[in-house]
């Protein structure tokens, strides 16, 4: 009796620890799943917009010094003074009721877009400076936007890539490609002949033949082969596309802008990366 | 002999254990990395506000011959009248999007303004300027201090 008590005993032991082990198994499985989803991407994609965010500060701190832009006394650059005439040519003005601009007036940007002969390479930064002392109840402050457009960086020639890759996988001695491209040509045939018919002066045979044509070319290759192509031969400068947004893009850096009588507005200059990379 | 049976719900929990630990080192380490990602961004952005505030109201035009800058470094040959302060006052909020600051030097608080919630504390930017009428230094450090207006 004794013995077959300590028996179930050592089963009942053997359960607990199998249970625990197989749930401690979905929960590991189920931690992973998670991780890889959320912190991995999470920590990936932190890293490349910290990218832009710091490109979208040092182009900010950049455009505060820039000669085209502040205010010059004496043969000397005031970093952080504006000068409003220099602002009229190298930005396009509109009124914006918040402080980034609103959605016409960055149509009117880009319809006016003036570029700027300045900016990182794979970058398009929308450069925003708001006059935060000439506001009107109705129709806002005085923005200026423009855009710069840095370099762009193909290291090779993608097109070329795509179709050598294509040529790579073409299969001409397979039974199973030469009767995909068949059945292809038969549907293409078909639906070819069908509206060979119903549009005059095509007619039946020509419509088929057309079709067959089309059919056959969209089937020449396999589908999973061409998207695979494709993706490999996206240049890796554009495989991943992040703007900045959260510091300078957000919520600008303060600055001065000098009025011809001298008089100097309080400012905030805002500059948005968009990089691909 | 009875506590033979025990053997492999004590390996089980031990097991669970350690591979928790090591789950919880692997999180905390990704977590540790994407703070450090985002402390330091928001540090170098913050260093940047405050250089360029500190800037910006050192450079603000006071009337045609006084910036700033000259209202400061002479304000006890000048005096310091409230009509300046009420301009540094309404400059520096405006241009900051502050909510109340603190002017010092390395002895004392020149102007200060107050704030909803105790002293200015969250940010700060530092300059030097110069004092062509101070007998004993003619540099003086100023610190701004002050605390955004929380939106």
């Amino acid at each position: 009796m004794k013995s077959v008590r300590k028996r179930q005993g050592k089963g009942a032991i053997f359960t607990i620890s199998s249970v625990l082990e197989a749930l401690f198994s979905v929960g590991i499985l189920g931690i992973g799943f998670w991780f890889f989803l959320t912190k991995i991407v999470d920590i990936h994609v932190a890293t490349l917009t910290a990218d832009n965010e710091r490109h979208a500060m040092n182009l900010a701190n950049v455009l505060l010094s820039y000669e085209g832009l502040v205010y010059e006394k004496d043969g000397k650059l005031q970093r952080g003074v504006l000068d409003v005439r220099k602002l009229d040519s190298f930005a396009y003005g509109g009124r914006s009721q918040q402080l980034e601009p609103n959605s016409s007036l960055v149509k009117d940007a880009f319809r006016n877009y003036k570029k700027i002969t300045f900016s990182y390479p794979n970058t398009i930064s929308y450069i925003t400076i708001t006059d935060l002392e000439n506001c009107t109840e109705q129709e806002g402050c005085k923005v200026w936007v423009a855009t710069a457009v840095g370099p762009v960086n193909f290291d090779e020639n993608f097109v070329k890539k795509f179709i050598d890759c294509l040529v790579e996988h073409l299969e001409l001695t397979s039974v199973q490609a030469w009767s995909r491209r068949l059945e292809g040509c038969a549907v293409g045939a078909g639906f070819g002949a069908f509206i060979g018919s119903i549009v005059p002066g095509i007619g039946t045979g020509l419509g088929a033949a057309i079709g067959c044509g089309i059919g056959l070319l969209t089937s020449f290759f396999d589908p999973h082969d061409v998207s695979t192509c494709g993706v490999n031969s996206i240049p890796e400068s554009v495989k991943y596309f992040f703007t900045s947004g959260s510091f300078v893009a957000a919520q600008g850096l303060p600055a001065l802008i000098r009025l011809p009588d001298g008089t100097t507005h309080a400012c905030r200059i805002m500059v948005g990366v968009i990089e691909w990379r | 002999m009875a506590m033979k049976g025990f053997l492999p719900l004590t390996l089980t929990l031990l097991s669970i254990i350690a591979t928790a630990t090591m789950i919880a080192t692997v999180l905390l380490v990704s977590l540790f990395f994407e703070y450090h990602l985002h402390i330091n961004l928001k540090f170098e952005y913050d260093k940047s506000y405050s250089d360029l505030l500190m800037l910006s109201f050192l450079r603000l035009q006071y009337n045609s011959t006084y910036s700033g800058y000259k209202v400061l470094a002479e304000r006890d040959v000048n005096g310091f009248t409230q009509d300046m302060k009420d301009f540094l006052k309404k400059k520096i909020e405006l241009l900051g999007d502050v909510e109340c600051f603190r002017i010092a030097n390395s002895s004392m608080i020149i102007f200060n303004t107050s704030c909803s919630s105790g002293e200015p504390y969250e940010y700060a930017g530092e300059a030097f300027i110069f004092k062509p009428y101070n007998p004993n230094s003619l540099v003086e450090e100023f610190t701004l201090t002050y605390n955004k207006v929380k939106r």
